[in-house]
């Protein structure tokens, strides 16, 4: 089965007969494609250029570049990479370094015995392989990096078989994959119980990666609408018990104290000193839940407000700030897992003395109209509780739109929005109330983040996207003022009437979906009841990928130390690191010692039971003097016997047709078989 | 690498002489090579790496090539386990002629299957000749045998004790060495070198007897023998050797009937030197077609002819007095 198939393909492909130096450049081409997607042309170019020339090299067409253009091409990859990236030290930029000098190194490889840089070649392409991972964890693409790992071990291989021969490729394919299945289970034990030691090592370059869209820590007119129309997931969440009700899902981002009228900033970042309980009080409505929360490459988390308690393994070292909002010590290049405490109704006190006076600063010069109109309240109102009001239903009672697509407002944004536009999207209705409420003295802030989320029924999560960014405000009450003391949460944009919000606003991201999405040219004559069908299953297919997905990100993406804690409690154990060291050491012990007993009965061809009873046979008429040799048929040995004992003529007539019908017929009978086997036990001679 | 090689002479001084030698997982040694050094730092590197970033996939990743470093290790010893070799016979030689020593190399189990057993890129060489250029490298097949020829020019009359033989493999990934020393009994035997022709007038023994005999000579022809070294090329058929039959010389009969004593005391010079002239005597001898006896000081061979009576006094020759040597 094997051979011929195998001689068919030589005979069909000569190419596989191409010895594995040949096929080095081009499987280095295939490895490095990922990271040339994101690199210049011109780098692009230069490493096809090496490899080719590589290439022709194996198959004798041109020589080896000599010392000196080898030289040549050395200084040129440094430039190249000097015009690329400059001489900032990123992530890609050392990549786009190791993948040059490896290109380069496939030069230095004198002939196929020269083992050192062979090797060397191929090991900093696993590195390059594996670094990806640092990039993206998508689950196909650890398919692609699986299946490369695979095809350079074969390479590796390849050159270890000796003599050379084309065809090695091939030959070791059987054997690596045998070495892949014995070496996976050892690698998911290391993965499950070697023990994880939470944090970095040391501080990490700040990688200048770009291209994310999210949540910033800073907001202009417009900078959060250009989210809306984002489906990108920005995290997902599982709630312990259900989830609070709608009007409390507020996920709070970075609080934006500073603004020059026109760009709102985070003031300077101070982690909390003051006990928590002297700021946040009366906490209820406790919320307990997990965040996912996908690489954003900024210092900050999303919580629902009020977070009181949060730990995670890859968020060590991350503080609550005097804003109350969780901020990290390292930008997140990874997908991170946390989980929350959040109280929904909670009593949120000041933390510093000029808190309130930063809350209050109104950026000379600008939005001149925006303050005459807040002085004017804070004339006729006492009450703050009144100015707040009174601002609110300004909003409700002038013809304000909330919209998608607001016109852009650069100078003086809020007067243009507040007198002129009236239309805007949620910044423009935080910002504004926010300056409003500062000119009427009352201090206030804009808070970031995300209000709302969505449900995913196949795997029992919420899904937070983009398209649910929002921008609210915080405002002080005083204590004597209705019942509500401390920073209160308004959302002006509550305050827009139904009729005034423009259809397409609180679209959700399934409402969006539809089938001219699809690209499914034509849906002819189909009911409506038939498209709502069509509907529902194509949503409970994206549903069901992206379950695939959260379950890949939470025990696989997600695996760290509180989840190794977790296996172990599950597994009835104390969870420290002398359980998972021993359970490791077990674990491999144990699988070794299967692989070896696995090898040893593997060895042996399974013994064929009529064959064992046939010799038994054989030996039995031995043992009464016949010399039967193993040349003779059992034909020629019938006659023997049978001329030798004519009294056992039937059962040695039965014995050898029966044999012979098992050996010739096209069927296997499992009973004959059976009863030939008992047959021969019973036999004797005499 | 200095510390390898002192280790592989104190295993060389632990290597007895066997009929054959089976590789046990006891006889079996392992470790990395440099390239394996290097693997071991590079996933030290990705391990720091995966720590660093706090990575799963890179965990993951980095556990897999741990997971291939370990079976691989695994899969290079089990590539020597279980192998037999012998030696077959070995053809005598002259002093200063290469040996030519064919190891036989099988399993030492059968009914074996294919999957498991099957060796690759296993490396035979002297033991005192390390480098890779000196190695020869073979597979074998599940439940087969296979010959290679190792050569060695044999510098001394006498037996011959083959140096130790190292067999060693790295594969399937070359990370790891495995290799074992055995040493192995043969039956090679250096004939003198032959000394150059003189003139010597042999003893008569008894006086010939001089009917009937079927001594070599130069007249009638009878037929055809395999060639021996030493014999006049003159008297090769090329014909046969040119239809590729081998080296066949022609056997003439009558004429010559000789029969002498080839004598230790006839000559006079040091042992080495009557040794090779005994040698050459023989030879010319055989291919005359004389009827010869060997006297030695030790022991006489009786007169006789033929390549079995040739090999005989050529080997008492050899073996002469070589406990003293």
């Amino acid at each position: 089965m094997y051979k011929p198939a195998l001689n068919w393909l030589l005979k069909n492909f000569s190419l596989l007969l191409i010895s594995p130096h040949t096929l080095l450049p081009v499987f280095l081409f295939i490895i490095l494609l990922p990271h040339l997607s994101s690199t210049p042309v011109f780098f692009i170019f230069y490493i096809v250029l090496v490899l080719i020339w590589f290439l022709l090299h194996t198959l004798g067409i041109i020589p080896r570049p000599a010392r000196w253009v080898r030289f040549l091409l050395l200084l040129m990859a440094l430039m190249i990479l000097v015009i690329s990236y400059g001489f900032v030290f990123t992530q890609t930029a050392s990549l786009s370094l190791l993948s040059l000098m490896m290109c380069l190194k496939l030069f230095e490889i004198d002939n196929e015995q020269d083992r050192r840089n062979i090797f060397l070649v191929i090991f900093v392409a696993y590195f390059i392989l594996i670094s990806y991972f640092l990039h993206s964890q998508d689950i196909f693409l650890g398919a692609f990096i699986l299946f490369n790992l695979f095809i350079l071990t074969l390479v590796l291989s390849s050159f270890n078989r000796l003599p050379q021969s084309s065809l090695s490729l091939i030959k070791n394919a059987s054997i690596i994959s045998r070495l892949f299945t014995k070496a996976l289970p050892i690698a998911i034990i290391l993965f499950l119980f070697f023990p994880r030691i939470p944090g970095p090592l040391w501080t990490l370059p700040e990688f200048g990666q770009s291209g994310t869209t999210g949540l910033s820590d800073k907001m202009y007119p417009g900078s959060i609408t250009s989210l809306v129309n984002s489906d990108e997931i920005a995290f997902r969440v599982s709630f312990q018990e259900s989830p609070p009700t709608a009007n409390n899902l507020y996920w709070r981002g970075p609080v934006l104290t500073k603004t020059d009228g026109f760009l709102w900033s985070q003031k300077k970042q101070q982690a909390l000193k003051k006990p928590f309980s002297s700021i946040v009080s009366e906490t209820s409505g406790l919320v307990h839940y997990t965040v996912t929360l996908e690489a954003h490459q900024k210092k900050f988390l999303f919580t629902l407000e009020m977070p009181i308690q949060f730990k995670g393994d890859t968020i060590q070292g991350a503080y609550l700030n005097t804003d109350l909002q969780v901020q990290t010590k390292n930008s997140l290049y990874q997908l991170t897992q946390y989980q929350v405490t959040s109280s929904t109704h909670f009593k949120f006190n000041t933390v510093f003395d000029n808190e309130l006076q930063e809350a209050l600063k109104f950026p000379k010069i600008s939005n001149p109209k925006t303050y005459q109109l807040g002085k004017s309240w804070q004339n006729s109102l006492s009450d703050k509780q009144q100015i707040v009001t009174a601002g609110l239903n300004y909003f409700k009672d002038n013809p304000f739109y909330y919209t998608k697509q607001p016109d852009a407002m650069v100078v003086n944004p809020s007067d243009e929005f507040l007198f002129d536009k009236k239309r805007g999207f949620c910044e423009h209705y935080a910002s504004s109330f926010v300056l409003l409420m500062r000119s009427a003295g009352v201090p206030a802030r804009v808070v970031t983040g995300y209000q709302g989320i969505e449900r995913n029924d196949v795997g029992d999560y919420y899904i937070v996207r983009q398209s649910n960014a929002h921008a609210w405000a915080e405002v002080w009450l005083d204590e004597n003022s209705s019942g509500k003391t401390g920073w209160v949460r308004v959302d002006p944009t509550a305050m827009i009437p139904p009729e005034r919000i423009e259809a397409d606003i609180f679209q959700t991201y399934l409402g969006r979906l539809n089938f001219s999405t699809l690209n499914i040219p034509e849906l002819p004559e189909l009911s409506e009841q038939q498209k709502n069908l069509l509907y529902n299953a194509y949503n409970q297919l994206r549903q069901a990928i992206d379950a695939i997905k959260h379950t890949w990100n939470n025990w696989i993406l997600g695996y760290d130390q509180s989840k190794q804690s977790l296996l172990l409690t599950l597994m009835g154990l104390s969870a420290n690191g002398q359980t998972l060291i021993f359970l490791m050491l077990g674990c491999l012990i144990t699988l070794l010692i299967v692989f070896q007993i696995n090898d040893h009965y593997k060895k042996y061809k399974k013994t064929d039971q009529v064959l064992k009873s046939y010799l038994k046979f054989i030996d039995k008429l031995n043992q009464s003097g016949l010399g039967i040799k193993p040349c003779e048929g059992p034909e020629a040995i019938k006659h023997r016997v049978i001329q030798k004992f004519p009294e056992h003529q039937i059962i040695i007539q039965n014995i050898i047709n029966d044999y012979l019908k098992i050996r010739y017929a096209e069927q296997g009978d499992k009973d004959l078989i059976l009863s030939f086997i008992t047959q021969i036990k019973h036999f004797k001679l005499k | 690498m200095n510390a390898i090689h002192s280790l592989q002479r104190w295993l060389l001084k632990r290597v007895s002489q066997k009929d054959s030698a089976v590789l046990t997982s006891r006889s079996i040694y392992i470790l990395p090579t440099k390239e394996g050094i290097l693997f071991a730092i590079f996933v030290f590197i990705l391990l720091a790496a995966a720590i660093n970033f706090n990575n799963s996939l890179v965990f993951f990743s980095t556990f897999l090539m741990v997971g291939i470093g370990l079976i691989s290790m695994h899969m290079t010893q089990q590539n020597l386990l279980d192998l037999k070799f012998s030696i077959g016979h070995v053809k005598p030689v002259f002093c200063f002629q290469n040996l030519s020593f064919p190891i036989v190399i099988g399993h030492s189990i059968k009914n074996l299957t294919d999957r498991q057993t099957t060796k690759y890129s296993i490396a035979i060489q002297f033991a005192h000749l390390q480098e890779e250029k000196y190695a020869q490298f073979f597979d074998l097949v599940a439940n087969e045998t296979t010959q290679l020829q190792l050569s060695i020019s044999g510098t001394k009359r006498g037996t011959f004790d083959l140096p130790p033989l190292t067999i060693s493999t790295r594969y399937p990934l070359g990370l790891f060495r495995a290799w074992t020393n055995i040493q192995l009994k043969n039956d090679a035997v250096i004939y003198p070198k032959p000394a150059n022709k003189f003139t010597h007038k042999p003893q008569n023994g008894s006086s010939s007897n001089e009917q009937g005999v079927t001594g070599r000579g130069f007249d009638d022809f009878n037929g055809f023998k395999t060639y021996q070294t030493g014999e006049s090329l003159s008297r090769i058929h090329w014909k046969a050797y040119a239809r590729e039959q081998g080296l066949l010389t022609k056997v003439f009969t009558g004429g010559n009937n000789h029969e002498y004593w080839l004598d230790w005391s006839d000559l006079d010079n040091d042992t080495e030197t009557r040794l090779s002239r005994l040698c050459r005597l023989i030879i010319e001898a055989e291919s005359q077609g004389d009827r010869y006896g060997l006297i030695l000081p030790s022991m006489t061979i009786n007169i006789g002819q033929g390549q079995q009576h040739q090999h005989q006094c050529l080997k008492s020759l050899a073996l002469y007095e070589t406990n003293y040597v």
